[in-house]
């Protein structure tokens, strides 16, 4: 469906925000790419997009289709956009004109996708706002973004995201600034939509393991591991996984001894970039930087899954 | 259009006929607070503006009092001053009581304003008439060759600031930045000799200055007007430009960024629809602000062109005054000029206050 | 700050350099007594490089005590009002409250007063003069730098370090001159650079008008006589052409100082450019 292959990513002035990431979606299936703030994550969906604007370096591959996304036309890259990808924003964020009614944005769009008078798009506004898990969905529709909650606007955008035929969800952080509850709310919300490929980024574990069917976990511009739901889960490779999942509350809140803090600035160039951070580190990892090794249906970058020389 | 299957689509029972939504949308209560709110927000703007009124008559006021020398000799000029003390110096102290200046200095202020409030701005040294008369027809002539210059600017400027804040280092950025830069540098009145020393002494394709030959009626004097009037305006628009050009490039450039503009471009809008559809309304509220305050600064650089062309507007009278001493008309411009500013600062308040529901609704600002 | 400066804050600073010198040494740069009588209205020529106006005097001589003026009412007025708007900028947006409504309406209140106008009624009742117009010129430009400044101590206010400054005890005065001054010394500087730019261009106005330094010399005066006694019906270029260039090179020559944050070398990619939210725009 969607496949990025060897994507890096680099601004002008050295900054990597994206190293060598190879990921793939398949169709109707839902994946969340897990990392921390300033992995790199929201990167990948801009640069699926091609948002990044001129400052960026982008090389790599990122195939729909058939078609190289990375070098389409600007006239083939919106049609793209339009009939195949759908964005939605973080609602905690300005992804909403704050000018203009949530409702106007909702039928523009509708209207944009589909001919349809006025009235008919009101009317498919409100039932898919309602789908969304509005309760008042018209007076949502008359509200300016500022009026309404992070929560709501999130379901806007949601609905705005699916209000397309585009077979491709691209979302970006829909936890954020929101409560436990609102957060299993919005997971409940994903996790039924149906017949569309998903690419979820998050920095909540828990939600991920809701919504997905796959997991892919980004650290410091790298992918480091990547596999099934239940597998990530159930058994994570990377030693940076484990110690992520075990902070987690129902696993005991065990922060990791040894788990430091990353120090500024990339870490022994060529070495792995954990390596600083990681307790079951050896030599080998500060000389030289893992390949994504296949471990299973799994891939991780590690050394200690590589198998022996 | 089924993506959410085990919720069933509702719609609620009124249907689209209770949307488009205006401000409360049928809702009386909501309704009645927003307007309330709006108004509130225009009648403390409005309350400023007086106060700002009322600090230029002090000003006035203060100007005449804390002089050097008799405050009549203000009043009636030096000349004038000096012929009466030697005539008939009661005239002076009938004027100085005219004037409450035997007051004092509250009882001095209230007359003083009284007299204000009633348009009272006595007559000018030079032609002896009332000086409110000729303030108010050189007013005319002064707006006359502003505010076409400042419209046009805005929409020359504003457009191309759009293109080249949205596109940096694109067509218009690259040829027009240089140019608009280059304009900053340039007072007005230097410009406006370039522009007389070639388009009228070297081509001779305009007049020298002035309003109009004389002599003419309907449209030919009409006509003749907007023909002296291409200069000045061109200087003045062409100087304005520069600054609502610099203003709405770095408008759009920081909008460029904004996560409404990008989701925006995500959804395969074209370029043109989400110039003009998205960007330009979010652009507009911290321009026309800007473009409003700026008035005092378009009658500044007016003053000078005036001057240039000798077109008989405010700058020129002001230039006019300042030779003669003519106090009274001096006060009386400064004034009327202060007056056009507020007045132009309330009018970025209304509009903004209807472009922006944040202000509007009484979120913020 | 220093050697690392863009190129055209360098090409600014350069051109300032040159106007500053000619300004100082003055009676050395300048070939002849800019007051002394000649020949009048002469073409540019050996003796008289840029020619002489209506009452002979040399036009280059001229300009450059004309430099002097310029440069004195440019840079005491910019100085005076970046200092006036930094304090009550400083003042307001750290103690905030009624101190601030107050010093914000009152900024209100000026910049709603027609700056030129202004200027000019001012000069014409206290009389021209070097003092007076300078003082006419700070009565206005104040304001901006006081909003500005107002904005950034707003924003700097919440920040961790002060925060923590003021939990720890520190006093308002400690917090400012400590922490916050430095912190908007460059926001200080650019606005006083530009604040320069702009005494200077009223300075031309007001002398333009006949309303400058009665006697100095000042370039706005130059043009004053070059405008209003025949030098432009007369095509005496070399009378009018020089004060404007010298005035533009200035005001550019300033507006290129003012880029002084910019630094050499590749444009800073700040992270998370596609998002975008550069702090200080």
């Amino acid at each position: 469906m969607l496949r990025a292959e060897d994507v890096s990513v680099s601004f002008a002035g050295g900054a990597r925000v994206l190293d060598e990431v190879t990921l793939g979606l398949a169709a109707g299936r839902k994946t969340c790419v897990i990392g921390e703030t300033g992995s790199g994550k929201s990167m990948l969906l801009l640069t699926i997009l091609g948002l990044l604007g001129p400052g960026a370096a982008v090389s790599g591959r990122i195939l729909m289709d058939g078609l190289d996304l990375l070098r389409l036309s600007p006239r083939e890259l919106r049609k793209a956009r339009k009939e195949r990808l759908s964005y939605i924003p973080q609602g905690s964020g300005n992804g909403l004109n704050p000018l203009y009614t949530a409702g106007s944005q909702l039928t523009e769009l509708i209207r944009f996708h589909r001919e349809v008078p006025q009235g008919e798009a009101v009317s498919l506004a409100g039932s898919l706002l309602a789908q969304a898990g509005l309760d008042d969905p018209f007076r949502v529709m008359a509200s300016y973004p500022f009026q309404l909650s992070g929560g709501m606007r999130q379901r806007v955008l949601a609905a705005m995201g699916l209000s397309g035929e585009a077979p491709i969800l691209l979302v970006d952080e829909p936890t954020k600034g929101l409560d436990r509850a609102r957060i299993d709310l919005m997971a409940a919300l994903f996790r039924g939509i149906e017949g569309k490929s998903m690419l979820c980024v998050t920095h909540d574990l828990r939600f991920a393991r809701q919504v997905a069917d796959s997991v892919a976990v980004l650290y410091s511009s790298e992918l480091i591991e990547e596999g099934s739901c239940g597998e990530f889960y159930s058994g994570p490779l990377h030693p940076y996984s484990r110690a992520m999942l075990a902070a987690l509350p129902e696993n005991g809140l065990k922060a990791e001894a040894g788990f430091a803090p990353p120090r500024s600035g990339k870490v022994a160039a060529g070495g792995c970039a954990f390596a600083s951070r990681c307790r079951e580190a050896v030599p080998r990892c500060l000389r030289g930087r893992p390949p994504l090794i296949a471990a299973g249906n799994r891939r991780v970058r590690c050394w200690k899954h590589a198998p022996e020389p | 259009m089924r993506v959410f299957p085990e919720r069933p689509a509702t719609r609620p029972a009124e249907g689209p006929a209770a949307w488009p939504g205006g401000p409360g949308d049928g809702d009386r209560k909501s309704f009645r607070r927003a307007l309330a709110a709006r108004l509130s927000r225009l009648g403390s703007k409005a309350a400023a503006a007086a106060l700002t009124v009322f600090c230029i008559v002090s000003v006035n006021f203060a100007l005449i009092r804390f002089m050097p020398g008799d405050p009549v000799t203000h009043i009636v000029g030096e000349d004038e001053y000096l012929m009466l003390e030697a005539s008939s110096p009661e005239t002076i102290e009938a004027i100085r009581a005219e004037y409450g200046l035997d007051g004092s200095l509250p009882a001095q202020f209230a007359a003083y304003l009284a007299r204000t409030a009633r348009l009272d701005f006595g007559s000018s040294y030079r032609t002896k008439g009332p000086v409110l008369d000729t303030a108010l027809r050189r007013m005319k002539f002064t707006l006359l060759l502003a505010v076409p210059s400042t419209a046009l600017a805005a929409v020359i400027g504003g457009a191309l600031g759009l293109l080249a804040g949205w596109r940096k280092g694109g067509l218009a950025d690259m040829t027009a930045s240089p140019v608009m830069g280059l304009l900053q540098t340039v007072p007005a009145n230097c410009l406006a000799i370039a522009f007389l020393l070639l388009f009228s002494f070297r081509l001779g394709a305009f007049p020298l200055g002035g309003i109009t030959e004389g002599g003419l009626t309907g449209a030919e004097k009409a006509l003749d007007i907007l023909w002296h009037m291409a200069l000045p305006a061109a200087v003045l628009t062409l100087l304005k430009c520069s600054s609502d050009y610099m203003l709405m490039k770095s408008v759009v450039a920081s909008l460029r960024d904004e996560e409404y503009v990008l989701t925006a471009m995500s959804r395969g809008y074209s370029e043109w629809r989400i110039l003009t559809g998205h960007v330009l309304k979010n652009a507009l509220c911290p321009f026309i602000t800007s473009l409003c305050m700026q008035f005092g600064y378009i009658l500044s650089g007016s003053m000078l062109v005036e001057v240039v062309f000798s077109w008989p507007g405010m700058g020129m009278l002001v230039h006019e005054s300042v030779a003669g001493k003519d106090f009274p008309m001096l006060q009386t411009c400064f004034l009327f000029m202060g007056a056009c500013v507020v007045a132009c600062n309330l009018l970025a308040d209304a509009l903004v206050l209807a472009i922006d529901p944040r202000v509007r609704e009484g979120g913020i600002g | 700050m220093t050697g690392k400066l863009g190129l055209r804050p360098r090409i600014g600073a350069a051109i300032l350099l040159a106007l500053l010198l000619a300004a100082v040494f003055a009676p050395l740069v300048s070939p002849l007594d800019p007051y002394e009588f000649g020949i009048p209205y002469l073409e540019p020529s050996a003796a008289h490089l840029l020619g002489t106006n209506d009452v002979g005097q040399d036009i280059l001589s001229e300009l450059v005590y004309g430099a002097r003026v310029s440069l004195i009412i440019g840079v005491t007025a910019a100085f005076a009002v970046t200092a006036a708007g930094a304090a009550v900028g400083l003042t307001s947006g750290y103690w905030g409250g009624k101190a601030d409504v107050a010093l914000m309406g009152l900024t209100n209140v000026f910049m709603s007063l027609p700056a030129l106008p202004l200027t000019v009624v001012l000069v014409a009742y206290l009389g021209p003069g070097l003092r007076n117009v300078i003082l006419a010129i700070c009565l206005t430009a104040w304001t901006g730098t006081a909003r500005v400044v107002r904005s950034r101590v707003l924003q700097l206010k919440e920040l961790p370090f002060v925060k923590i400054e003021k939990t720890l005890g520190a006093g308002p005065l400690y917090v400012m001159f400590r922490h916050l001054l430095p912190n908007i010394g460059e926001l200080v500087f650019v606005r006083g650079v530009l604040a320069v730019a702009s005494a200077m261009l009223a300075e031309a106005g007001l002398s333009f008008l006949g309303l400058g330094t009665a006697g100095a010399k000042s370039w706005g005066s130059i043009l004053h006589y070059a405008f209003f006694r025949g030098g432009l019906v007369n095509g005496c270029y070399w009378w009018y052409l020089p004060p404007m260039i010298c005035i533009s090179l200035s005001v550019t020559g300033f507006l290129l100082l003012s880029y002084v944050g910019e630094r050499r070398g590749p444009a800073a990619p700040a992270a998370g450019a596609a998002k975008g939210r550069r702090a200080d725009a």
